[in-house]
C-alpha cells in the first residue's frame, strides 16, 4: 500500500495540535497538586502550557483564516480575470467579469480615496441591494406559501399551512386575537423551542463527534 | 558492589566511580570537571606509588578516552591510535622513572617502545575496553567496527606481553595479582608466543623518535617504520610477514580475524583520504557482507555506507552492491523490511529489479520469487495458478529467470519472437521447454462442431477462465426474425434496399470470409489451425510471411487500398457483395424481411451528399432516410403495437398532453399547452402586486390598522430587563457591542442597533464594537459615526474590527482578548487595556440568526460573568429563546417592534408609569426572602432613591426606620419608573413603596414593627469555605469558623446554595446544609468584627469589580478555567468601585452629547408591515383553499 508520508504528516500535526489545544482549553490555568491513582500524570500534565500552547494556536488558526479570504478574494479576481482573457468566451459573459472587475478595484479605490465615501458606498449601495433582495424575498415566499397545495392535498401540508396562519396572524396587532396569542406562545413555548433545542443538540453532537473523529484519526481532517 | 565502583576515599579499596552514575560527573567532554575516561578514581595497584613518588598526575594513570573528547576522534595526528590518550605508570616510568613494582626495561625495548613523535590517529572506535581495565600497549580492542590493527590484549588479558622475555618488562606472567583487582579474571592467560628473530634488514632501520605518551607495542613500531614491507616477504594470512607477527604487541586474538582489514593501521591524513575512498566499497566490504549475506540476512554485520536515514526508515541496507553478487543491492529503499525478507537468491536483474533493486521485491507484491515456492500469488485468481510452476511471479520481465518455467498464463515468451528479446521464450519453446497451456488447450478444442456465436475457447486451467458451456445468446435472433414477419413494421423510410449486411463486409473470400461469416468456429478453426499463425510454432508472429500464412484477399485488400492502413473505411471502399447463393438462411430471411419493407424513400440529397463525403463510393449501403419530427416526438409514419400506443397515450397524459389518433389511426396531435403556461404568470404577477401595493399604500394614505407598538416596555419584561441594564451603565463604562448581522437583516435590525447605541452613548458609556460579520460591522460603523461623529472615534467609543474564524475567532477574543483590542478597524491604537471580557459592564449582541448566537454562548458566554442583551430579528427568535429562555438573566429584543418602543423611551415618549406596588422582575436565582411588615408612616417622594438597607450598597436614607422590603440585594433589578431623557444613571434600583402612603418627609419617629430578617449560623465542625457563587467550582472568598453567624440574603433556585453577607460586607455563598438559619428581628443581629469568624480570602473572581451586574445562573461546568495568574495577582488588592480598565488617567473624559431622532416613517413603518402581513395571510388562505377545494373535487 502506498502511503504518501505528507498525507500521513498532515493527519499527524492536526490531530497534535487538536488534541493540545482542546486540552488547553479544558485545563486552562489551573494547576492541580493531583492525588490519586494518575496523580504524578496529571501533575505531569498540568506542567505543561497547555493553555498557552492552546492560545497560540487559536491565534495561528484566526491568522490563517484570515489569509485565507485573502487568498479567495485573490482568486476570484484571478478568476474573472482569466475570463476576460478567453477569447471563445461570449460577450456577455466576459461583460460580466469586465463589471466584476471594475467594481472590486474601484470600490477599492474609492475606499482608499476616502474612508467615508468608502462606507457610503457600503450603506447606499451593498446594503441597500441586499436589503431589496431580503424584501424579494417575501413575495417569493407568499407565493410559494399560497401553492403549497397546488400539486396535492395532504395532511401535512395542511398543518404547515395552519402553522403559518398562526404565526402571521399572532403577529398581527390586533385586537381580539387573545386565543390565537396564546396558541401561539404554546407553540412557540413547546414544539418550537423543543425542536430547536433538537436541533442544536443535534448540532453540538456531530460537531463534537466530527472533533473526536478527527483527533483520534478516524476522520480526514479538512482539506484533504 | 565491587571494590572498583565503590565511592571514593574508601580506604584501600579501590575507588572507582563511573562518572557516568552521577550526573554531576557525566561525560561531557569537558575536561574540568571529570576525566574522560568515564571512570574516576584509582585502582589499588595505582594507589600505591605513595607520596614520595614525583610522578606527575599523581600517581593515577592520566587515561583519557579520546573518542570522550570533542573533536579529536579521528583526528589524524591527536591522539594515539588506541582510542586511549595518557600513559600508565609503568609506561611512564619508562622515562627513566622506574617504579619499585616495576621492574627496569632493558634499553633495547626502551628504544623500542620509545613512543613516536606524532602518534597516529586513534582507533575510530568507541568503547575501548582498554581503557576500563587498562590501556593496551598496542592499539586497543575495538567493540565495534574495524580493527585498526591487529591489537595487543590489555594489560588484563593479554598475555601475549607477558612472555618469557618480557617478564622483567611486564613482571611475571603470572596474572595472579588481578585476583586483587578482579572477581574472575576473564580470560585465561595466554600462552606467549615465540619471538623469532629480526631480520636482517630491519636491523639497520631507523626507527622514528618517541614522543612522550605512546602505548605503541613493538609490533607497532616496527610496522610503522617499515614502507613497502607487503611487497618484500612472503605474508601470511595476517597480511604481515610471521616474524613481524610475533613481535611483541601483536595481538593473538586479532590474528583470527585476520581477513579485517585496519585501514587505520598507517594513518595520516593522506592516507585517510585514500583509505576512506579506496577502502569504502572495497571488497572488505563486500567479501564481509557477501558472505554473511550468503549466511543469511541475519549474519549481515556490516552496515552499508549509505543515507542512514532511510536505514532507519525503511531498515538496514543491503552493504554489498556487487553486480556480480548473488546478494541484494543496496538500495535505500529496503523494500525488504517492509514487504518482507527477499529471498537470497534472485539471479539476474530483472526490468523491475531495476525499479526497485536487485531484491526484487515486486515479489511481496506479486510473489515471492522464491523458485520453489508455488505462484500462489496475488494474480493467481486473475492470470492463472501457478501452482507447481516455478516462476518468479507473475511479471518477470527480466532475464533472470534461467529457469523460468512461463507456466504463467501471460506468456509474454509465446509472443515475442525476436531472437534478441530478453524474454527468450521463443528459444525456450523451441526447445521443448515451454509449453503455453493456453495453446493446448485451444489445440483441444473441437471447432468443427456448430457452436453458437458466444462460442468458448478454453483457457488454460485457471481461476480466470470462461465457462466451458456454450453461452445461449440472449435472444434467438431467427425468431426475432419470424416476429418481424409476422408484425411487420411501417416506416417511413426506406429499407436497406437491396443491400445486406454482407455489403457491410466486402466481397466474401473463399478463404477467410466465408468462414467469417458463418460459425465462428469454423474460421477461427481455421485460423488457428495454421501453424504459421499459431504463436506456439511462430518466431517472428508480427511478420507477415505470405509464404506460410496465408492473409485473406479482404484483408490485403483493404490494406493495400488504404496504403497499408488497416482500417474499418478501408475494409468497407472495398466491400463488394455478395452472391446471394452463399448467404445462409438467416441473412437470406433478413434479406427479404427489409425487401418487404415500404420503399417509400425521401432521399436526402443533402444526407445522401455528406454520407457520400465520408464513405466515398458508398451510396447504397446505407439508404438515408429522414425521420420527420414532429414538436412532440416522431412522425407518424412509424407505427407501433397496441400496447406501445397505450403507453405512448399514458405518457402523453401524464405530461399533460392529449394524444389524439386520427382517422387514419396512426397521428398524434400535440396539444396546446400555452393556454395553462400562460395562467402561471399571471397568479404570480397578482400576487406580486398585491402584496406591493399593501406594503406602499401606508407611506401614501393614511392607515391606522391595528395597534402600534407600545410606547413602554411592559413591566417585567425582557425588554425592560435590557433597558434597564443599558440604563444603569455608569459613565466611562465599557460595553462590548456584537454586530452579527449582514446586509440583509440591516433593514430590521439597524434601527434597534442605532437605538442600543444611542443608549449607551448617552449613558456615558464607551461602546465598543467587534463582529465576525465584516459587512455588518462596516455598517455599524456608519451608523455609529453618524450618532456620535467622527471626532468621538477612540474616545467615545471603538470600533475593533473583524473577528476571522467565526467559532475560532470567538474563541480567541473569549482567550486572548488582550491582543484584539489594542487596535481598531483601522489600525489606530486605541488605549484600550482590557485583559479580560470581565472587564465589560455590558455585552450587547445584536443578530439576525441563531448561529451567530451560538457561537457566543458557547465560545464566550461560558467565561465571563458579564452580563448579556440579545437583540435578533423576528425570524431567528424562535431559535434564539432555548437561549434565553434557559438563561433567565439574558433579555432578549426582538425586530422593528422592540426598536420602535424602545425609541418611544429613549425620546421620552412614554407616560408617566403608574407606580408599582411590589417590586417585579424577571425570575432569578436568588429567591427575595420573606417580606417583613412595613408601616411607612413617612412620605417618600417618588423622586429620591430608596435602598435597602443593605451595607454594601446602602444609602442613608432620611428615613431610619423604614426598611423597605423585601430585602433585596442591591443588584436585582426592580420596576423603575421610565426614565425621561434627562434622568441620571443611577446603580441601584429603586423599590417603590406601597402606593397607598402618601409621600411626605416628615420622619417618623416610632417603628411599631421590627422587620425580621434571616440569620444563618455556620455549622460543620472545621472552617466552612464561603464561595463565590453557588457551587463547588467556585472560588472561595472566605473560610468561616463553626458558630458564624452570617446574615442570609437569599438563595439560588434549587435552594441548595445560600447567598449570605460576609462580616467585612462582602457576598458569598454557602451550601444550605452547612448553615442552619433562622428568622430574628434585625435589631438583635450582631455585627461581628471581620476578623472575627472569617478570614478573608484573597477573591480571584473579578465579582469584585464593584460593577452592578446581574446574576447569572452559573453553570459550573463552565468554569474549568480559573482567572489568568496575571489578573489574580491585580486583583490582590482591594480593587475599585470601578474597576474597568479605562483610559489612563491623564486622559480627559470623553462624553457625546448624543440626541435620539424618531425612526424615519415609524408608524408608515408599522402600518405597512401590517398590512403586508395581513395580505400575506389573506392570499395564503384564500389559495390554499382553493386548492384544497380543487384537490377534493378532483377526487
Amino acid at each position: 500500500m502506498q502511503v504518501r508520508f505528507g498525507v500521513v504528516l498532515i493527519s499527524v500535526i492536526t490531530v497534535l495540535v487538536g488534541a493540545v489545544t482542546v486540552l488547553g482549553l479544558l485545563l486552562g490555568d489551573s494547576i492541580i497538586t493531583g492525588e490519586g491513582l494518575f496523580a504524578d500524570v496529571i501533575v505531569i500534565l498540568t506542567r505543561i502550557p497547555f493553555a498557552d500552547l492552546a492560545a497560540v494556536f487559536l491565534r495561528l488558526s484566526v491568522l490563517m483564516i484570515a489569509v485565507t479570504m485573502l487568498a479567495g478574494m485573490a482568486n476570484l479576481i484571478f478568476v474573472h480575470f482569466g475570463r476576460l482573457r478567453q477569447r471563445e468566451l461570449r460577450l456577455s459573459r466576459k461583460l460580466f467579469s469586465f463589471i466584476f472587475v471594475l467594481v472590486y478595484f474601484g470600490t477599492i479605490a474609492v475606499y482608499i480615496n476616502s474612508r467615508t465615501n468608502g462606507l457610503r458606498l457600503l450603506d447606499d449601495v451593498q446594503v441597500a441591494l441586499e436589503s431589496a433582495f431580503a424584501g424579494l424575498l417575501f413575495f417569493a415566499l407568499v407565493y410559494g406559501a399560497v401553492r403549497i397545495m397546488h400539486r396535492e392535498v395532504t395532511l401535512y401540508r395542511l398543518l404547515f399551512v395552519l402553522t403559518l396562519l398562526l404565526v402571521l396572524l399572532a403577529a398581527l396587532p390586533f385586537p381580539g386575537l387573545g386565543l390565537i396569542s396564546r396558541v401561539y406562545n404554546w407553540v412557540m413555548a413547546v414544539p418550537v423551542e423543543a425542536g430547536a433545542k433538537g436541533i442544536l443538540l443535534g448540532i453540538a453532537l456531530a460537531t463534537l463527534l466530527t472533533g473526536v473523529r478527527v483527533l483520534v484519526g478516524q476522520d480526514r481532517s479538512y482539506g484533504q | 558492589m565491587s571494590d572498583w565502583n565503590k565511592g571514593p576515599n574508601s580506604g584501600d579499596d579501590d575507588d572507582l566511580n563511573f562518572d557516568w552514575l552521577n550526573d554531576d560527573d557525566k561525560i561531557s567532554g569537558d575536561s574540568s570537571t571529570s576525566d574522560r575516561t568515564g571512570v574516576t578514581g584509582n585502582l589499588t595497584w595505582q594507589r600505591g606509588k605513595g607520596a614520595d613518588d614525583d610522578l606527575p598526575n599523581v600517581d593515577d594513570d592520566d587515561l583519557t578516552f579520546d573518542w570522550s573528547t570533542p573533536g579529536e576522534k579521528g583526528t589524524p595526528g591527536v591522539g594515539d591510535r588506541t582510542g586511549v590518550t595518557g600513559t600508565l605508570d609503568w609506561q611512564r616510568a619508562m622515562g627513566g622513572r622506574a617504579s619499585d613494582d616495576e621492574p627496569e626495561l632493558s634499553e633495547d625495548w626502551q628504544a623500542a617502545l620509545t613512543p613516536l613523535e606524532t602518534p597516529p590517529p586513534p582507533a575510530a572506535d568507541d568503547f575501548d575496553l582498554d581503557a576500563l581495565f587498562g590501556a593496551d600497549a598496542a592499539a586497543a580492542d575495538n567493540l565495534l567496527g574495524d580493527e585498526e590493527q591487529p591489537y595487543a590484549e590489555d594489560d588484563v588479558y593479554d598475555d601475549a606481553l607477558l612472555t618469557a622475555d618480557d617478564d622483567d618488562l611486564f613482571g611475571t606472567d603470572d596474572a595472579s595479582w588481578l585476583d586483587d583487582v578482579l572477581d574472575e579474571p576473564d580470560d585465561e592467560p595466554v600462552a606467549a608466543s615465540p619471538v623469532q628473530a629480526v631480520p636482517d634488514w630491519l636491523a639497520g632501520l631507523d626507527l622514528p623518535e618517541t614522543a612522550d605518551t605512546n602505548d605503541a607495542t613493538a609490533h607497532d613500531v616496527v610496522s610503522d617504520g617499515i614502507e613497502d614491507w607487503e611487497d618484500q616477504e612472503d605474508l601470511n594470512a595476517d597480511g604481515e610477514p610471521d616474524w613481524l607477527s610475533s613481535l611483541p604487541g601483536y595481538d593473538v586474538d586479532a590474528a583470527e580475524d585476520a581477513a579485517v582489514e585496519d585501514e587505520y593501521a598507517t594513518f595520516d591524513e593522506t592516507q585517510y583520504a585514500d583509505a576512506s575512498a579506496s577502502a569504502w566499497g572495497e571488497t572488505q566490504y563486500a567479501d564481509d557482507t557477501g558472505n554473511a549475506w550468503e549466511q543469511g540476512a541475519e549474519d549481515i554485520e556490516a552496515v552499508a555506507d549509505d543515507e542512514f536515514a532511510f536505514d532507519d526508515l525503511f531498515g538496514e541496507d543491503e552493504a554489498v552492491f556487487a553486480p556480480d553478487a548473488t546478494s541484494q543491492t543496496n538500495d535505500d529503499l529496503d523494500l525488504d523490511a517492509l514487504f518482507g525478507q527477499e529471498m537470497a537468491q534472485s539471479g539476474t536483474a530483472d526490468d523491475v529489479d531495476a525499479l526497485f533493486g536487485a531484491d526484487d521485491n515486486v515479489d511481496a507484491l506479486f510473489g515471492t520469487d522464491d523458485t520453489t515456492m508455488p505462484a500462489e500469488d496475488e494474480f493467481a485468481d486473475l492470470f492463472g495458478d501457478d501452482a507447481g510452476e516455478t516462476t518468479y511471479g507473475d511479471f518477470d520481465f527480466g532475464d533472470d529467470e534461467a529457469q523460468l518455467q512461463p507456466a504463467d498464463d501471460f506468456d509474454f515468451a509465446a509472443v515475442a519472437s525476436d531472437e534478441d528479446d530478453p524474454f527468450a521464450f521463443a528459444e525456450q519453446e523451441e526447445q521443448g521447454e515451454i509449453s503455453p497451456d493456453w495453446l493446448d488447450s485451444l489445440e483441444d478444442v473441437d471447432f468443427d462442431t456448430p457452436e453458437p456465436a458466444m462460442a468458448a475457447v478454453p483457457y488454460a486451467e485457471d481461476d480466470f477462465e470462461l465457462e466451458d458451456e456454450a453461452l445461449e445468446p440472449a435472444i434467438d435472433i431467427d425468431q426475432l426474425l419470424a416476429d418481424l414477419d409476422n408484425q411487420p413494421v411501417t416506416r417511413s423510410g426506406a429499407a436497406m434496399g437491396a443491400q445486406d449486411l454482407d455489403a457491410l463486409f466486402g466481397e466474401d473470400d473463399d478463404e477467410f470470409a466465408k468462414p467469417a461469416m458463418r460459425a465462428a468456429p469454423d474460421e477461427l478453426d481455421a485460423m488457428f489451425a495454421d501453424s504459421d499463425f499459431s504463436p506456439a510454432g511462430s518466431v517472428d508472429t508480427f511478420e507477415t510471411d505470405e509464404e506460410t500464412f496465408e492473409i485473406p484477399d479482404w484483408l490485403r485488400d483493404a490494406a493495400t487500398s488504404t496504403e497499408g492502413t488497416l482500417s474499418a473505411a478501408g475494409i468497407i471502399r472495398q466491400q463488394k457483395d455478395r452472391p446471394l447463393e452463399e448467404l445462409d438462411d438467416r441473412l437470406l430471411a433478413l434479406r427479404e424481411s427489409g425487401l418487404s419493407i415500404s420503399t417509400e424513400q425521401t432521399e436526402d440529397k443533402a444526407s445522401t451528399q455528406r454520407l457520400a463525403n465520408v464513405l466515398p463510393g458508398v451510396k447504397e449501403a446505407l439508404i438515408p432516410t429522414t425521420l420527420p419530427m414532429t414538436e412532440m416526438g416522431l412522425d407518424t409514419g412509424f407505427k407501433m403495437t397496441p400496447e406501445q400506443t397505450k403507453n405512448a397515450q399514458m405518457l402523453l397524459g401524464l405530461v399533460g398532453l392529449s394524444a389524439q389518433t386520427s382517422a387514419a389511426g396512426d397521428t398524434v396531435n400535440v396539444s396546446n399547452r400555452r393556454a395553462k403556461r400562460q395562467s402561471l404568470p399571471i397568479a404570480r404577477v397578482g400576487i406580486t402586486l398585491i402584496l406591493l401595493i399593501a406594503v406602499l399604500v401606508p407611506f401614501f394614505v393614511p392607515i391606522n390598522l391595528g395597534t402600534l407598538p407600545p410606547l413602554a416596555f411592559p413591566a417585567g419584561s425582557d425588554e425592560e430587563m435590557a433597558f434597564n441594564r443599558i440604563q444603569a451603565l455608569a459613565p466611562e463604562a465599557q460595553v462590548l457591542v456584537a454586530i452579527e448581522y449582514t446586509s440583509t437583516g440591516a433593514a430590521e435590525l439597524d434601527d434597534l442597533t442605532q437605538m442600543l447605541l444611542t443608549h449607551i452613548l448617552q449613558r456615558g458609556a464607551r461602546p465598543i464594537l467587534v463582529g465576525t460579520q465584516p459587512v455588518g460591522l462596516l455598517h455599524a460603523e456608519s451608523l455609529l459615526t453618524d450618532i456620535a461623529g467622527e471626532a468621538a472615534r477612540n474616545r467615545a467609543y471603538y470600533v475593533i474590527g473583524y473577528l476571522p474564524g467565526t467559532t475560532l475567532g470567538l474563541r480567541n477574543l473569549a482567550t486572548n482578548p488582550q491582543a484584539i483590542f489594542d487596535q481598531d478597524i483601522r489600525g489606530a491604537t486605541t488605549g484600550l487595556l482590557i485583559d479580560d471580557l470581565d472587564d465589560f459592564a455590558l455585552i450587547v449582541m445584536i443578530t439576525e440568526n441563531v448561529d451567530n448566537l451560538r457561537n457566543w454562548m458557547e465560545q464566550v458566554a461560558p467565561s465571563v460573568q458579564t452580563p448579556f442583551v440579545v437583540a435578533s430579528g423576528f425570524a431567528a427568535m424562535p431559535l434564539i429563546a432555548p437561549y434565553t429562555n434557559q438563561r433567565a438573566d439574558i433579555p432578549l429584543l426582538v425586530g422593528y417592534q422592540d426598536a420602535y418602543t424602545y425609541n418611544a423611551l429613549l425620546r421620552g415618549e412614554a407616560p408617566p408609569a403608574v407606580p408599582t406596588e411590589t417590586a417585579t422582575e424577571q425570575p432569578t436565582e436568588v429567591i427575595p426572602l420573606a417580606t417583613a411588615e412595613v408601616v411607612a408612616t413617612e412620605q417618600i417622594e417618588t423622586t429620591q432613591e430608596v435602598v435597602p438597607t443593605v451595607p454594601t450598597t446602602a444609602v442613608p436614607t432620611a428615613l431610619p426606620t423604614i426598611t423597605p422590603s423585601p430585602t433585596l440585594p442591591p443588584t436585582n433589578t426592580a420596576t423603575v419608573p421610565p426614565p425621561t431623557a434627562t434622568q441620571t444613571a443611577t446603580l441601584r434600583p429603586t423599590v417603590t413603596p406601597s402606593p397607598t402612603t402618601p409621600p411626605t418627609n416628615t420622619p417618623s419617629p416610632t417603628p411599631t414593627i421590627e422587620p425580621l430578617i434571616e440569620v444563618g449560623t455556620v455549622g460543620g465542625t472545621a472552617t466552612i469555605n464561603a464561595r463565590t457563587g453557588p457551587g463547588i467550582s467556585f472560588g472561595v472568598a472566605a473560610q468561616l469558623q463553626q458558630g458564624t453567624q452570617v446574615r442570609v440574603l437569599g438563595y439560588n433556585d434549587q435552594r441548595d446554595w445560600v447567598q449570605i453577607q460576609l462580616p467585612d460586607g462582602r457576598e458569598a455563598w454557602i451550601a444550605a446544609f452547612l448553615i442552619t438559619i433562622e428568622t430574628i428581628p434585625e435589631s438583635q443581629f450582631p455585627t461581628p468584627a471581620p476578623e472575627s469568624g472569617s478570614r478573608q480570602i484573597e477573591p480571584n473572581t473579578a465579582q469584585t469589580t464593584g460593577q452592578t451586574q446581574a446574576r447569572r445562573h452559573y453553570m459550573g461546568l463552565w468554569r474549568l478555567q480559573r482567572p489568568h495568574p496575571a489578573r489574580l495577582e491585580q486583583q490582590a488588592t482591594p480593587a475599585p468601585e470601578s474597576t474597568p480598565d479605562v483610559l489612563p488617567a491623564a486622559a480627559t473624559p470623553f462624553f457625546v452629547d448624543v440626541t435620539v431622532p424618531q425612526i424615519e416613517n415609524r408608524e408608515n413603518r408599522w402600518q405597512a408591515m401590517t398590512l403586508g402581513i395581513l395580505a400575506a395571510v389573506i392570499l395564503i388562505t384564500l389559495g390554499n383553499i382553493y386548492y384544497i377545494v380543487r384537490g377534493l373535487l378532483r377526487r
